[in-house]
């Protein structure tokens, strides 16, 4: 708990000045309490002693009052026995003492002979302590209870007066009235007291009269010696004497004084509620406590008032620091006392002053920091922007301005100008200039380094030159009428320096008055001019660059015109137009060395008039500018004065050709011709301008041989493309006819020729026209049929290889006029090859005379060959189509038979078995006598009627299997799921429990937990099923199955065991196939298809595992099965 | 005791099997085709169903089908000539039968599987 310091000094205070207060109010409560407690004993002491004293008086009163009794004169006639005087005078006695309320007399014997009580008369108290004891003395017994009223007795003896004789006795029952007197006088015992008789009986206490708090007590309430209450009861009936807090009979704590009558054998006991008797006690203690609290209340008061009046200056000091810590240095405390405190307060006050005086000051140079630092930062950026334009641009001119224009805005001076010097040279230009004035321009203006010393200095010396006055200062009489001209006051030179360079100077000058530069503008100025410099040769090298680049341009732009182009002619015209914008030409022109390496022809022009071209279609090598770069390999470049060709002179002339320039054109290392371009004026065609075209030719070079590989590879791909689509055509179709047609349009088409045939041969002599394409029908008459050898087709048969000619040369004579008729020129014949066979030949025509190369020819029997194979498929394929036909027809005939066998079959099984279950089923009842019973024969007849029956239905299920066995290998249909083997077990066994149950063989299951297979459930539990149903049906009456699974390398290995009959090991081979059983006996005595390890056998292989059986004859089966697990993929 | 409709064409059979299973004291109505079963079943309420499959016109896949459809939880058990391992597949796993039983048939088994599937 945090405190405050008001709260502590009030805490302080309250212990200080509660804790006596608190020690003796308790020490003073104390003494009260015992001197309290000690007067009540006192008091209860005295009020026991005397009213014992009082209740003896009583008793011993009572004595006197029956011995007097004893002693009066009739009483001596009980000697005589003169009962009636006794009587009287008993009555008269009672009527006297109303408290005797039973007075008797008795012989010697004991025997009561008169009494107040007649019905007493003649009752006998020999064995009573009252008689008894009263022999001698006096008896006094206790109290009791006699007819409903509570009494004690006296006896006395009885003596002759004379003799002293014994001569009876008197008892007297006494009512206690003065005892309960005295036991009922309250006072001196406030609200609660009370007094008790109490007397010991036996083990317990008895309590003798009625109480304050129990007006029933009197003989009634009773408490053992040990008991936890009532303690001065017991105390007092022991004898004892004193005085005790303790619990009283109602479990109270009460103050009490006890003590014992001896004269009565009772004890007593004045007590008083500890609760009421201590009321003077608490009545002191409440007084104490409420005195405390008033006493706490006006130390809390003071103790507030004292804080306060303490703290509050140090509260006021702790809260201003606060709010000084916050940063408010406002504060102020009034000092309101004189001692320490005040003090304090005052130098508080003081220190918040000079921490205030320093923040404003702090504040202020903080102030004019970050003035400073925008100042410097605006500079900077400034600074940043020139240089980024400065060095961003390659335009020298705008460059500089900018340059020039920022160093005036940054320095801020009225006037910046640069000069720059050529490499080597000791003048310099005025390259730019800015003013803010407007002023007499010196752009351009050219300045000699060695009349301006000043200039000079800054440039050799790769340092600035500061001029503070130009008025005053010693400058040579050029620098003056410049500085004069312009007013310069104070006038700053920095070089421009790149590396070991200098390029030139930037000057900035205050204009009409002078202007003191700073370190810093210095600086800045000297950067500004480094970057100037750097963006000088930025510049320089860029428009180099350029230069190169567009050099590299053009030859891109060639390149890529003549690898587009694959078209000579378009190509060298492209090439010449590019040249000449290159070489800023008139006009150009391309040369082809033709095959004899001699001739050179013009292939393409521009910018040359008909007449020429016409003139110059032909040159030799060596004639003219072409054939002398032809011949020399070389660039060659003349004027047209020295032009070597003069047939050509004078249409160059008039072409104003002037100016020429040739260079040869390469491919693969060897000249194929000359490029050459011309120009209208005198001109030197430049190394740059020769290497371009060098470039340039090679290029064409490059082009030239693309395009002829170009013309050879679409040649060889339109080959390709005939034969695939001949192959297309005839792999299509099987109708021979139609390839036929196919074949040859496709082959017309692709090789542009007007008509065609195909023959086939017939046998071995002649062909026979098939079809025939773009001829009349009256040729296609003549030439339906012709013996091999004749035309074309005939001698192409013959020779095995096509043949090609034209009408001129035609092999046959007969033919002739009918070609001519036709205007066939070209013709063409193409044997059919099939497997090394001539099949048939093709025959093409032309009406234009055409020549064919031998590629053509070789495409040409590539086609024939293709129609070939083709005709022969399709006639293997006519031939066996019809017995396919017939297959067909039989098979579906057989298939229908075979539907028909298994539907009859079906039903005749049905049929046969519903009587069957008629006859089986009313026989089994009456043989289980349902219906009544039965005679023993009767009875074997039925069963015999049950058991043939049984028989048929298998015979029945047997004719069924038959039909089955027209079904091929069952195709599993699976669904594959991750399946639990456990699950698909447990299944199965539910599954067969019925037949195992009725064989009593029990089925246990030992399986792995999470075998996961991948599988078809229901095809799986038919596996199960029937393993289990073939591991009943083999066992023995009462046999045992076992299933184990576990997991085995990858896979899952379920074994079904049986304790059967066992399989003979020569037999294990076949069992998997289908129908297969052991012994055809068995079929009759276990039932069964025979299928289902097939079946079985089927699905394992449909899940990519495997089955197999172990056996012993007599002992028993195994069988095992391996699928492949499914690991899970937490695995 | 329980109350079983029995569904077969064969008026014999149907009444060999009432006679078995009223010798057993269970009750016992018939059906003689799958329109009639279909239409008994909303007023006899049965606890069980034995099913032929070969009947003409509505076959017992069929009725089987569209007892299922309406009463899922009642329980069908087919009752047929056809024994083979096929039939029993198509039955038991694909048409989920309760039981499939073949004729001609045990009158033990056949009480025993009935009373079976009764209780459970």
């Amino acid at each position: 708990m945090k405190l405050n310091i008001t709260q502590k000094l009030i805490i302080a205070f309250i212990i200080i000045s509660l804790l006596p207060y608190a020690v003796i109010s308790y020490s003073n409560y104390s003494a009260e309490k015992d001197a309290i407690e000690n007067k009540v004993f006192d008091v209860l002491s005295a009020l026991a002693e005397a009213k014992s004293t009082h209740i003896s008086t009583v008793v011993n009163f009572r004595i006197a009052q029956v011995r007097e009794v004893s002693t009066s004169n009739f009483m001596q006639e009980i000697e005589s026995k003169n009962t009636s005087n006794i009587n009287f005078n008993l009555l008269r006695v009672k009527k006297e003492i109303p408290e005797f309320f039973e007075i008797s007399a008795l012989d010697i014997n004991g025997t009561v002979i008169a009494s107040t009580e007649s019905g007493q008369i003649g009752k006998s108290h020999a064995e009573e302590e009252l008689f008894k004891n009263a022999g001698k003395n006096v008896y006094i017994g206790g109290i009791e209870y006699y007819d409903n009223r509570t009494g004690y007795t006296i006896s006395s003896p009885v003596l002759k007066r004379d003799t002293g004789k014994f001569i009876g006795v008197i008892a007297v029952r006494v009512y206690p009235r003065l005892i309960y007197d005295v036991t009922g006088d309250y006072t001196g015992l406030g609200e609660s007291g009370e007094s008790l008789l109490v007397q010991r009986r036996g083990n317990e206490v008895v309590f003798l009269n009625p109480l304050r708090h129990n007006a029933t007590a009197a003989l009634r309430l009773s408490y053992p010696l040990d008991s936890e209450i009532a303690i001065p009861a017991i105390l007092a009936a022991e004898g004892g004497k004193g005085t005790i807090k303790a619990l009283d009979y109602r479990g109270k704590e009460v103050f009490s004084a006890y003590t014992y009558i001896p004269v009565i054998d009772w004890g007593l006991v004045v007590k008083i509620d500890s609760s009421e008797a201590l009321i003077p006690v608490n009545k002191f203690r409440t007084r104490a406590i409420a005195l405390g609290i008033f006493y706490f209340a006006v130390v809390m008061a003071l103790a507030y008032l004292f804080g306060k009046r303490y703290t509050a200056p140090i509260r006021r000091l702790s809260d201003a620091s606060k709010k000084v810590a916050k940063g408010d240095l406002t504060v102020r405390i009034e000092p309101e006392s004189r001692d320490e405190i005040g003090e304090l307060a005052q130098s508080f006050d003081v220190m918040v002053k000079r921490l205030r005086e320093f923040y404003e000051r702090l504040e202020q140079k903080v102030e004019e920091r970050t003035r400073d630092l925008n100042r410097k930062n605006l500079e900077l950026a400034a600074l940043i922007k020139t240089i980024q334009s400065i060095s961003s641009g390659f335009d020298l001119n705008k460059i500089l301005e900018i340059a020039v224009k920022e160093a005036v805005r940054t320095v801020n001076v009225p006037y910046c100008s640069i000069v720059l010097v050529e490499e080597g040279k000791d003048y310099g230009t005025v390259a730019s200039e800015y003013s803010r004035a407007k002023l007499k321009p010196s752009l351009g203006e050219i300045l000699y380094l060695n009349d301006c010393p000043t200039l000079n200095e800054a440039f050799r010396e790769k340092r600035y030159v500061l001029v503070a006055d130009a008025r005053k200062a010693g400058l040579s009489p050029r620098e003056r009428e410049i500085a004069e001209k312009l007013d310069m006051r104070s006038i700053l030179v920095v070089p421009l320096v790149l590396g070991e360079k200098t390029l030139g100077t930037m000057q900035l000058s205050s204009l009409g008055e002078t202007k003191e530069f700073t370190k810093e503008e210095i600086n800045i100025c000297q950067t500004i001019a480094n970057q100037v410099a750097i963006a000088i040769e930025n510049a320089h090298l860029f428009s180099e660059l350029k230069r190169h680049d567009k050099t590299l341009e053009t030859l891109f732009e060639i390149d890529r015109v003549v690898s587009q182009s694959l078209f000579l002619d378009e190509l060298l015209k492209a090439a010449i137009d590019k040249s000449i914008e290159v070489t800023s030409s008139d006009a150009g022109w391309v040369y082809l060395l033709q095959e004899d390496g001699e001739t050179l022809t013009l292939e393409a022009s521009r910018g040359i008039s008909e007449e020429l071209v016409q003139a110059a279609k032909k040159l030799k090598v060596g004639q003219g500018v072409s054939g002398l770069a032809v011949n020399s390999g070389k660039p060659v470049t003349m004027d047209i004065e020295n032009y070597p060709y003069p047939r050509l002179l004078p249409l160059m002339m008039k072409n104003s050709i002037t100016s020429l320039v040739g260079v040869p054109l390469m491919a693969k290392g060897k000249t194929i011709g000359a490029l050459v371009l011309s120009s209208s004026r005198h001109r030197v065609f430049s190394k740059d301008d020769i290497d371009v075209l060098s470039s340039i030719g090679s290029q064409i070079g490059v082009a030239f041989e693309n395009a002829r590989l170009y013309s050879e590879l679409r040649r060889h791909s339109e080959t390709m493309e005939i034969l695939f689509e001949i192959d297309r055509v005839v792999s299509q179709s099987l109708d021979i006819e139609e390839i036929f047609r196919e074949a040859l349009a496709k082959t017309l088409q692709m090789l542009s020729l007007d008509a065609g045939g195909i023959y086939l041969l017939e046998d071995e002599t002649r062909l026979k026209l098939k079809t025939l394409m773009g001829a009349s029908e009256a040729f296609a008459g003549v030439v339906s049929e012709i013996p091999v050898g004749v035309g074309v087709a005939g001698t192409a048969v013959q020779n095995k290889m096509p043949v090609v000619t034209d009408i001129d040369h035609y092999p046959s004579r007969e033919l002739l006029p009918f070609l001519e008729k036709e205007g066939l020129v070209t013709l063409i014949g193409v044997p059919l090859m099939a497997k090394g066979r001539v099949v048939g030949a093709m025959n093409l025509a032309n009406r234009r005379r055409r020549v064919f190369s031998k590629e053509d020819i070789d495409i040409l029997a590539s086609i024939g060959s293709q129609i070939g194979v083709a005709i022969e498929n399709a006639r293997l394929y006519q031939e066996s189509k019809a017995a396919l036909e017939k297959l067909q027809a039989a098979y579906e005939e057989l298939k229908s038979l075979d539907r028909m066998k298994s539907e009859f079959l079906s039903n005749v099984s049905h049929e046969l078995k519903t009587p069957l279950v008629s006859i089986r089923g009313y026989g089994e009842l009456l043989y289980d006598e349902k219906l009544g019973a039965l005679p023993q024969a009767q009875k074997s007849a039925l069963e015999a009627i049950i058991r043939n029956a049984d028989r048929l239905t298998r015979l029945i299920n047997s004719l069924l299997f038959l039909s089955v066995q027209q079904m091929g290998k069952p195709e599993i249909k699976m669904k594959p799921k991750p399946q639990d083997i456990d699950e698909i077990i447990t299944a199965s066994i539910a599954d067969m429990k019925v037949q195992a149950e009725r064989k009593n063989i029990s089925v246990e299951k030992d399986v792995s937990r999470q075998l996961m297979v991948m599988g078809d459930k229901d095809r799986l539990t038919e596996v199960f099923m029937n393993l289990i149903d073939n591991a009943i049906k083999f066992s023995y009456h009462g046999g045992k199955i076992n299933i184990k699974a576990r997991e085995e390398d990858d896979n899952v290995h379920v074994t079904v065991t049986d304790t059967g009959i066992g399989i003979p090991e020569n037999v294990l081979p076949f069992l998997f196939q289908r129908f297969y059983q052991a012994d055809a006996s068995i079929t009759r005595k276990y039932g069964g298809t025979g299928l289902g390890l097939y079946i079985c056998k089927s699905i394992v292989d449909a899940h990519n595992g495997n089955i197999w059986i172990e056996s012993k004859v007599g002992k028993g089966t195994t069988v095992h099965v391996l699928l492949p697990q499914l690991k899970s993929r937490a695995a | 005791m329980a109350k079983i409709m029995v569904v077969d064409d064969e008026p014999d059979t149907v009444d060999l099997i009432k006679l078995v299973l009223e010798t057993e004291g269970f009750e016992v109505v018939a059906a003689y085709s799958g329109k009639e079963c279909l239409e008994k079943l909303e007023v006899e309420k049965p606890a069980l169903v034995l099913l032929d499959i070969m009947m003409p016109e509505m076959d017992g896949w069929e009725v089987m089908h569209k007892i299922k459809e309406k009463y899922e939880d009642l329980p069908v058990a087919i009752l047929t000539v056809r024994d083979q391992d096929i039939d029993k597949m198509l039955g038991l796993h694909v048409l989920k039968a309760d039981d499939y039983i073949t004729k001609p048939f045990g009158r033990k088994e056949l009480v025993d599987r009935v009373r079976k599937m009764v209780e459970s």
